[in-house]
């Protein structure tokens, strides 16, 4: 597939001065730059590397081997092992020319769940002996929490929270991998043929199909919210405004929900459904499975002996 | 709300798929049996319509913005049972597709915003707004109730799947290996933000938007035709069973010597076990004298087994008759509400 010009992305800013929200109105800016996000890898290659040797390889052999890691990563405790599983996983990345933005899931992953676990840190929390003492409270209570004499933080909460952060960004980065390497078509295909149901693989093919055109009909009306707009309306009017928008989305999906389905029973579709097979595995899938079995069993033995 | 990999064990992943696998088959049997053919588009639109809601940023007061789920919209324009398909459907395309949310946890985030979320915002909706003439406002304010209770409940259910991780899964030292917060740290605090907060933006969204599609002509498909009287004997008789049943855990309790539940302590008790009673219960225990104390009058619990039995029984019958008088109540309040809001 040939990538798209720069100019013509839609996660592209036109030439010119960018348009910007008015003040006060950060949540229609956000709106387009979340829709600009997601839209972006659907409608183009531009996210995606062209063809690399993860990129290649077969869809079963991606799922299996991401899945699998995965869950192994869900079952390790030691943060050498969680170090080196995420390191694993950017550095497959790095092999397969993931582009950085593709992976900034797993950046804001990490630091959602480094903000989330914090409080782990402490010894009201996680207990443990403290190494850094961040406040001594003048009453013995807050609320209805009775307080040590010295809140610190402690070496076992720094375990407690170091293996929260490093396992959610390692399987966040697995995933981030596998959906950067494998088109969508391409990654249903595989799931089908990994046994899932016939109909709920055709109704996901579906969704990812109407996704672009039920987003760009939402980018579409906050582009034309935004070029009208002078200054922010107050928040009542810009919720109604909101909720009007997420309605006239909902008549667009209704009606082309119709549309399709008019269009698939003039094909002769009558609930039977059909999906094209997936080739053959070839030795380079059996050595990505290979290489995932044994990742999966050398990062089970680090985390062995780790504390 | 989205719980990404990592902050679930074993534990709880593997068994919420297992939840999840019938409620995705008898969903997907219910649709095939309202929708006919055009259950595919229908649903793989309704599911793109979900995510694409999930990705409009909603203004709140002091210049901040959230997100809506929009469960409770789905199910109230489609049915609970296309909600169930449909937000699973754009949960498993975010986190195949895109790498945003869990594929471990994805289960478990179904059960909390695709199972627990519309079925509870759904049934607020009918138990409000199908009460005498449905006016625009009075569906409007069902809905509202039901977006905000929706998020609540998929709120307490997340924060119950964190909570639950400290117990059932903790390293040789103690420490635990999954979620560290325990269920008093991570039910409130997900619990706060959602009633504070997350709540007023889902409850907006689902009237705002129910409302915009009434007065613009959008005819709805939506399922409300009213339980037939099967329905309503079935339930009669559920809730009679469950009456019926209260006294087992009294039994329970008494053939196995539990005792009284831990926390449930009346002011004695706690002063027997802990050797002292705390000066803020000494305070507030006496504020309130419950009519039936212990599901019973005084000296019940030193009455035989069979006597405190049927006192439990009693006070169950009781109970499901005041909750039953004030839904009644509530109900005939706004479909008065709803008269008077009609143009003369």
């Amino acid at each position: 597939m040939t990538a798209l010009p720069e100019w013509l992305r839609l996660d592209a800013m036109p030439p010119g001065t960018p348009p910007r929200a008015p003040a006060g109105n950060r949540a229609l800016a956000r709106t387009l730059s979340a829709i600009g996000r997601a839209l972006a890898p659907l409608v183009c290659d531009a996210g995606s590397p062209r063809v690399g040797p993860i990129e290649d390889a077969d869809p079963r052999a991606k799922l299996v081997a991401a899945a699998g890691l995965i869950v192994v990563a869900t079952l390790l405790h030691g943060l050498p092992a969680l170090a080196a599983c995420l390191a694993l996983a950017l550095g497959i990345a790095a092999f397969a020319g993931v582009p950085a933005r593709r992976l900034a899931p797993v950046a804001a992953v990490a630091l959602a769940s480094a903000l989330v676990v914090l409080p782990a840190t402490l010894n009201v929390v996680s207990g443990g002996a403290p190494f850094l003492t961040v406040w001594r409270p003048a009453r013995g209570t807050l609320g209805p929490w009775r307080l040590p004499e010295a809140v610190a933080v402690t070496r076992e909460g720094l375990l407690v929270a170091g293996r929260i952060v490093l396992r959610a960004a390692a399987c966040a980065a697995l995933a981030a991998v596998l959906a950067a390497t494998t088109r969508p078509h391409r990654l249903l295909g595989g799931l089908r043929a990994l046994g899932l149901p016939q109909g709920f693989v055709m109704v996901l093919a579906m969704t990812e199909r109407y996704l672009a055109v039920l987003l760009q009909a939402a980018r579409e009306l906050h582009l034309a919210r935004l070029a009208r707009t002078v200054s922010a309306l107050g928040v009542r009017r810009e919720e109604a405004w909101v909720a009007a928008g997420v309605g006239a989305v909902f008549r667009r999906s209704r009606a082309l929900a119709e549309e399709v389905a008019l269009a698939m029973a003039a094909r002769g579709f009558v609930g039977e459904v059909r999906l094209l097979r997936p080739a053959r595995w070839r030795g380079r899938d059996w050595a990505l499975a290979a290489g995932a079995v044994a990742a999966a069993a050398a990062l089970l033995l680090i985390d062995r002996g780790a504390p | 709300m989205h719980i990404p990999d990592g902050y679930l064990g074993p534990q709880t992943y593997l068994p919420a798929w297992g939840a999840m696998a019938p409620l995705w088959s008898l969903a997907s049997s219910r649709l095939r049996r309202t929708l006919s053919f055009r259950q595919l588009p229908m649903t793989a639109l309704a599911a793109a319509f979900t995510f694409v809601v999930m990705m409009f940023s909603v203004p709140l007061p002091g210049g901040t913005s959230g997100h809506a789920v929009g469960s409770v919209l789905v199910a109230v324009l489609l049915g609970p049972w296309a909600a169930v398909v449909a937000v699973s459907l754009a949960l498993a395309v975010q986190a195949l597709l895109f790498g945003d949310g869990g594929i471990t946890a994805l289960a478990a985030n179904c059960l909390t915003m695709a199972v627990a979320m519309p079925f509870s915002g759904w049934w607020t909706y009918r138990l409000l707004a199908r009460t005498g003439r449905a006016t625009l406002r009075r569906r409007q304010a069902a809905a509202a109730a039901g977006g905000y209770v929706g998020v609540n409940v998929a709120a307490l259910a997340t924060g119950v799947l964190l909570g639950i991780q400290p117990h059932l899964a903790r390293d040789a030292a103690g420490r635990p290996l999954y979620c560290p917060f325990g269920l008093r740290a991570a039910v409130p605090a997900m619990a706060v933000a959602h009633l504070l907060v997350v709540g007023f933006v889902e409850a907006a969204v689902t009237a705002l938007a129910l409302a915009w599609l009434e007065r613009t002509g959008a005819a709805l498909e939506t399922p409300e035709a009213p339980p037939s009287r099967g329905a309503l004997r079935r339930l009669a008789i559920a809730v009679a069973a469950l009456v019926l049943a209260s006294p087992l855990g009294l039994i329970a309790a008494a053939r196995f010597g539990a005792g009284t539940a831990w926390g449930e302590w009346s002011a004695g008790e706690l002063a027997r076990i802990a050797g002292r009673l705390p000066a803020g219960f000494q305070r507030l225990a006496p504020l309130w004298r419950a009519p039936l104390p212990d599901y019973g009058p005084a000296g019940a619990e030193s009455s035989t087994p069979g006597a405190h039995a049927l006192w439990y029984l009693l006070s169950a019958v009781v109970g499901v008759a005041a909750v039953a008088a004030a839904a009644y109540a509530l109900r005939r309040l706004i479909a008065r509400k709803g008269r008077d809001d009609r143009p003369a």
